[in-house]
């Protein structure tokens, strides 16, 4: 965005200039800087802190939030502040898994996918077509899909194990698959929702959890295609300005849906992972990853006026978060008070961002 | 093309005046499907369920007016009415009890009221310095905020109810003044929410403040070169929402008598209530023009709605898709005229008109 601001005096621009080199250095490492300090204060938390099993729990901790972190990060690399239907679309691609289940992991996890990409292509085109403001869209679409959920299951939770007459006739697109396919009462729920259930309980090696690789993986590609990829620079240049982008021949509109789609579609695998984990579908399972991933993101060092940061600090800002919440328990702080500490942090870290990069003479507001 | 204009000026004030309409219908179809609809308990019902909404999106407007958005009000409520019942409990000990009589009550209340009060304008006052002074968007603010006040909020009650073992409040707040039919009502609890909505829109439209506000939100550099305090104005808006947010959760604890951390977690969530009501109420999302008396009749709308997908049976479910389908319609709507009026920027009617004349006249080609 331009410098709109007029109540900003000429002086700023001398202080700029004296305070570039630490704020240039805040802004791009700080998150580093972080890491490496709270590495210190866990030293002093616990004898165990520095083990390889604690670390693992940290990651695996937060892969499922590291997933949902990389697609958000293309949302606000591309200048639209976040994407709230996150939530929502975790909750309902998991329903979709649980469904589509019963014929096998893969179409499983293909199903959800799918879903997550229809709803990003539509959070895409509302949003870069007609430019609606993206916050308001996304929460909007966020209340229909959670009204689509809770409205085609009745307020109830979809068991992977448990399937009676009763579930083929209210679930989500079990009516019409029972409607196609008679014989879909007969298939045996147990074994495949032991399969279903145990993706979260893979573990490679005995000890690394396959959510923890899927999310490395998900963090690789997606660095791939932002630092690497034209579609990459495109994003870049109408994440810094639009206007710009969109002159210098730039489609931004399908730029745009790009980037809410990668979002919907991280979203949809991360609700895959968190329904196998709690081994329910629901409509609640993904409350508050729309907020801690923008967390993550903006500690990592991506700037919420888009164009900023790359996909290595995102991954930094996720395990920041983990070692926040990890150090926190080490120290006997109760699950409440950490929600409020992390909402804290989330608020000091952005102010300082917003000052530092203001001082830089790259107006945030 | 002429008539073109004239057929966009009806459309334009018909939509400006959508909330109205819109009611009429809504009561026209739920009065022809149910006709107890208008019985005076169903009445008495529905006026009582949107006290709390209506007093929350005050607030909400005043911010949306101003250019920004305060998403953190939910949690706000509920910061209200939690502390509006846990420190009544304290102050009432304190006081001694049943033992200090109508003083201790009076006092304890009271006291209550300011500390629920005070949490609200704090929270206001915080999220409007970072959104004016520091220039942080005013979504990315009041999202962090929402989390920390819950956050508080759940480690305040430990994450369980607090109830209170006094009804001397509620006796009184939710007494109807005439016990006859259809103005029952009016209880001063009803009294309170009416007179705040109609001072809050008298200084919206008939004072100084309000005109800067609204100037403020459709154009902030204008605003500042005509010497308004535009910092000033946005810091005061999210003030007054964490004022109205936090009484209406305290009224609500009081008529409950108790008062839950996670208020509308499973069921309504009032943002959800509060978001969409506002802006199907005509409330521009890029500020400059709303009004709070609409964001009301809004909220009634809504709950008529609500209340007559009870009467077909529905729960909870069928109520979260239709104010989610609805909010999703008005905002698809509004950013489509946008968009069309984006396409037609530029375009001169009278020169277009001009054409077409000059079209009739000259020969048709063969």
């Amino acid at each position: 965005m331009l410098n709109t601001d007029v109540s900003a005096g000429g002086n700023r621009l001398f202080d700029s200039v004296k305070n570039s080199n630490f704020s240039t250095i805040a802004n791009r490492f700080g998150v580093f800087l972080m890491i490496g300090a709270l590495l210190i204060v866990g030293a002093f938390a616990s004898p165990q802190f520095f083990s390889t099993s604690n670390f693992l729990n940290i990651l695996s901790a937060v892969s499922i939030l590291g997933m949902v972190a990389a697609g958000v990060a293309f949302v606000i690399y591309c200048g639209k502040y976040g994407d709230m239907s996150v939530p929502m679309v975790m909750a309902i691609s998991g329903v979709i898994s649980v469904e589509f289940m019963r014929y096998g992991l893969v179409p499983a996890i293909c199903g959800a996918v799918v879903t997550g990409a229809i709803i990003g292509c539509i959070n895409g085109v509302v949003i870069g077509k007609l430019k609606v403001n993206a916050i308001i869209w996304t929460l909007a679409m966020n209340f229909i899909l959670e009204g689509l959920v809770r409205w085609s299951y009745q307020g109830n939770q979809i068991y992977p194990d448990m399937a009676t007459e009763d579930t083929y006739q209210t679930g989500f697109l079990l009516p019409i698959m029972y409607k196609l396919d008679k014989n879909i009462m007969n298939i045996d729920l147990t074994s495949r929702a032991a399969d279903f259930n145990g993706l979260a309980q893979t573990y490679f090696f005995g000890r690394i959890p396959l959510m923890l690789v899927v999310m490395i993986c998900v963090m690789i590609v997606c660095f791939f295609i932002m630092s690497k990829t034209s579609f990459g620079n495109q994003l870049k240049v109408v994440g810094s300005n639009y206007d710009v982008g969109n002159t210098s021949g730039i489609r931004a509109t399908s730029v745009v849906m790009g980037a809410f789609m990668i979002s919907s579609i991280c979203a949809s695998l991360a609700g895959v992972f968190i329904t196998s984990i709690n081994k329910v579908g629901a409509f609640y399972v993904g409350q508050g990853y729309d907020f801690q991933a923008v967390t993550a993101i903006i500690l990592g060092g991506m700037s919420l006026a888009g164009g900023r940061g790359n996909i290595i600090g995102v991954f930094g800002g996720v395990f920041l978060m983990g070692l926040i919440s990890n150090i926190l328990t080490l120290f006997g702080v109760g699950t409440f008070t950490q929600k409020m500490i992390s909402g804290g942090i989330f608020i000091v870290v952005v102010a300082v961002n917003a000052r530092s990069l203001r001082k830089l003479g790259r107006d945030d507001a | 093309m002429l008539k073109n204009i004239n057929r966009s000026n009806l459309v334009t004030k018909g939509n400006e005046n959508r909330i109205y309409i819109f009611l009429v219908i809504v009561f026209i179809v739920l009065a022809i499907a149910y006709p107890d609809f208008f019985s005076s308990s169903n009445i008495k019902a529905l006026t009582t369920t949107c006290l709390l909404p209506i007093l929350a999106s005050i607030g909400f407007t005043y911010v949306m007016i101003g250019g920004n958005f305060d998403l953190s009000i939910g949690a706000v409520i509920n910061a209200g009415s939690v502390i509006c019942m846990g420190e009544f409990n304290r102050f009432f000990t304190g006081f001694g009890g049943d033992s200090g009589g109508g003083g201790a009550l009076f006092g304890a209340w009271a006291l209550a009221f300011v500390c629920a009060i005070a949490i609200g304008v704090g929270i206001g006052a915080l999220n409007g310095f970072l959104v004016a002074k520091v220039k942080v968007h005013s979504f990315i603010v009041t999202i962090g905020m929402l989390t920390a006040v819950s956050g508080f909020v759940y480690t305040y009650s430990k994450g369980n109810t607090i109830s209170v073992n006094s009804y001397a409040l509620v006796d009184v707040i939710d007494k109807p003044l005439v016990s006859a039919p259809y103005i029952e009502m009016i209880t001063p609890r009803f009294i309170v929410v009416v007179a705040i909505v109609a001072i809050f829109e008298l200084v919206l439209l008939k004072t100084r403040w309000g005109y800067d506000l609204f100037m403020v939100g459709s154009n902030k550099e204008t605003a500042f070169q005509a010497g308004i305090n535009t910092e000033k104005k946005v810091f005061t808006s999210f003030m007054l929402s964490g004022f109205t947010a936090a009484l209406s959760g305290a009224l609500f604890a009081v008529s409950m008598n108790a008062a839950v951390p996670n208020y509308g977690e499973r069921g309504i969530a009032p943002l959800m209530m509060v978001l969409a009501s506002t802006i199907i109420g005509g409330t521009v999302m890029t500020g400059g023009s709303g009004s709070v008396v609409k964001t009301a009749i809004a909220v009634l709308t809504i709950q008529s709605i609500f209340n007559g997908l009870i009467s077909m049976g529905m729960g909870f479910d069928a109520q979260v898709l239709s104010a989610g389908v609805l909010l999703g319609a008005v905002v698809f709507y509004e950013s489509f005229s946008l968009y069309r009026q984006s396409l037609r920027k530029g375009e001169r009617p009278a020169l277009l008109r001009e054409a077409e004349e000059m079209k009739h006249r000259l020969p048709a080609k063969t």
